[in-house]
């Protein structure tokens, strides 16, 4: 593997599993310190224990993104461990289905906090760190659900919508401290949490969701991760504020 | 060497970025063909039967108000970017769709989204080049060829229009976000990861590679 990434620190929230770890055990494979965070602070430490058994720089620490005091003091632990911050992910996510005339209150918060607060906590203690030091870049995650609405997921839409405004508000705000932010929108990947996505009134089934595809087929997690490791790249330099869709054609299409 | 035995095909060779777009793509093990202005679509499909990558450049346009604006120089400004662009989709894309391989790219401004005055007919290429990228996307999307367009302000060397008007450098520069122009060869790295198999599912996309631009809702 080429060190696109060498001695460089990449915190990427929500990496105890699924695209997270994917995109941490990614940065740690082309020399990246992988910094791991997760509510569930077991399996982000098991995940971590095994990059390492890898020959993978890789530490877990717990973390709930709906925390802004928790993102802080993550930000201040890194900063000491390591010395340097580069890279920080807003991954974490969750999906709701419901009835928007029955959509408790609570769920509403729930997405929002996760995925759009959590985002903007994130950046901002991420952003006051990389400002002081030079710049750094953030890479959120997005979804064609920011552009393409789907029935009975309210929260989920709003949330992503707000994530690619955030990203280009902050992008705007933060380029002249050298922090670019920029996101990745992508169409449903084929992951263990896939069933959460699959809908018992709206899309109902996997070959849905793959004939949705102009390419008839989903997204592998590679194809996410490596737009998230591109945009965190030096070979992005000139890109911020954008919103990188690998959805097989899934925002474009617009017919029967 | 993600491009080995893969050949990119590039019009518009004296821009800068033509160059650029060159030097990163051998760099990665391509061949590299210069489309010749001069050379039918055709013929030039003829002579090189595989292009697994084809960038399409655009010339730069006068810009100025619209009713000042001279059919004898906007008409042969349109066939040379617009039709020609279609005329080398179809000759090359053909061999693309055939060997369910291929990955197209135009490389243009970013008045296909947003008015800028003066830019009229510059703006409805490229609009019209964001349109035939998302349709032409998602026809070709299960013949594994991929469709792009990345929109970029003016890169260091390269003439905003071709008549001197339109923004300086220094106006461009205070405008845009990261507050300096992009280099030629940061739009070839763009471009090279876009045509990469890293962007496999990625197509019928606008991609900005802007400096912020886009992202910026203010005066400066």
């Amino acid at each position: 593997m080429n060190g696109r990434f060498t001695g460089r620190v990449a915190v990427v929230t929500g990496s105890a599993q699924s695209i997270g770890l994917e995109c941490a055990t990614a940065f740690a494979r082309e020399g990246a310190h992988a910094v791991l965070t997760d509510i569930n602070a077991e399996q982000a430490q098991a995940a971590a224990q095994s990059l390492r058994e890898q020959n993978l720089s890789a530490i877990a620490f717990p973390l709930d993104v709906r925390e802004p005091e928790q993102i802080a003091a993550l930000v201040q632990r890194v900063a000491e461990q390591f010395g340097q911050l580069d890279i920080w992910v807003n991954n974490a996510g969750l999906a709701h289905h419901y009835d928007s005339f029955d959509l408790p209150r609570e769920l509403w918060q729930h997405s929002l906090d996760v995925m759009l607060s959590g985002p903007f906590f994130g950046s901002q203690a991420a952003g006051k760190y990389m400002r002081d030091h030079g710049g750094g870049a953030i890479v959120n995650m997005a979804s064609v659900n920011a552009m393409v609405p789907q029935p009975r997921r309210a929260a989920y839409c709003s949330a992503k919508a707000g994530v690619v405004m955030l990203t280009q508000v902050l992008a705007s705000e933060w380029a002249q401290y050298g922090i670019r932010v920029n996101a990745v929108a992508p169409s449903p990947v084929a992951t263990s949490g896939m069933a959460q996505a699959i809908d018992s009134v709206g899309i109902t089934s996997l070959s849905q969701y793959t004939n949705r595809h102009p390419m008839k087929r989903m997204a592998a997690m590679q194809e996410v991760t490596e737009a998230v490791l591109f945009l965190a790249s030096d070979q992005a330099s000139f890109v911020t504020g954008e919103t990188l869709c690998v959805d097989g054609g899934w925002v474009a299409y617009g017919y029967l | 060497m993600e491009f080995l035995n893969r050949v990119v095909a590039i019009t518009e060779s004296e821009r800068p970025i033509a160059q650029a777009l060159k030097t990163a793509f051998e760099g990665e093990g391509a061949k590299v063909e210069m489309i010749p202005s001069e050379q039918s679509a055709a013929e030039f499909s003829r002579a090189h039967p595989q292009i697994d990558t084809l960038i399409l450049l655009f010339p730069a346009f006068p810009v100025g108000p619209t009713l000042a604006l001279d059919e004898t120089v906007w008409e042969p400004l349109v066939n040379r970017s617009l039709l020609r662009a279609i005329q080398l989709i179809k000759a090359i894309g053909a061999g693309m769709v055939a060997r369910r391989r291929g990955v197209i790219i135009t490389i243009g401004g970013l008045a296909g989204s947003n008015g800028w005055p003066g830019w009229a007919v510059a703006s409805a290429v490229q609009g019209a080049m964001l349109g035939l990228t998302r349709s032409l996307a998602v026809e070709w999307a299960q013949s594994n060829v991929r469709v792009l367009y990345l929109a970029t302000t003016p890169a260091e060397g390269e003439a905003a229009s071709a008549n001197g008007a339109g923004p300086t450098s220094a106006e461009l520069i205070a405008r845009t976000p990261l507050q300096r122009v992009a280099r030629a060869d940061e739009l070839a790295n763009v471009a090279r990861y876009l045509a990469s198999d890293r962007a496999s599912f990625t197509t019928g996309t606008p991609v900005r590679a802007d400096g912020g631009w886009s992202s910026w809702g203010l005066l400066k």
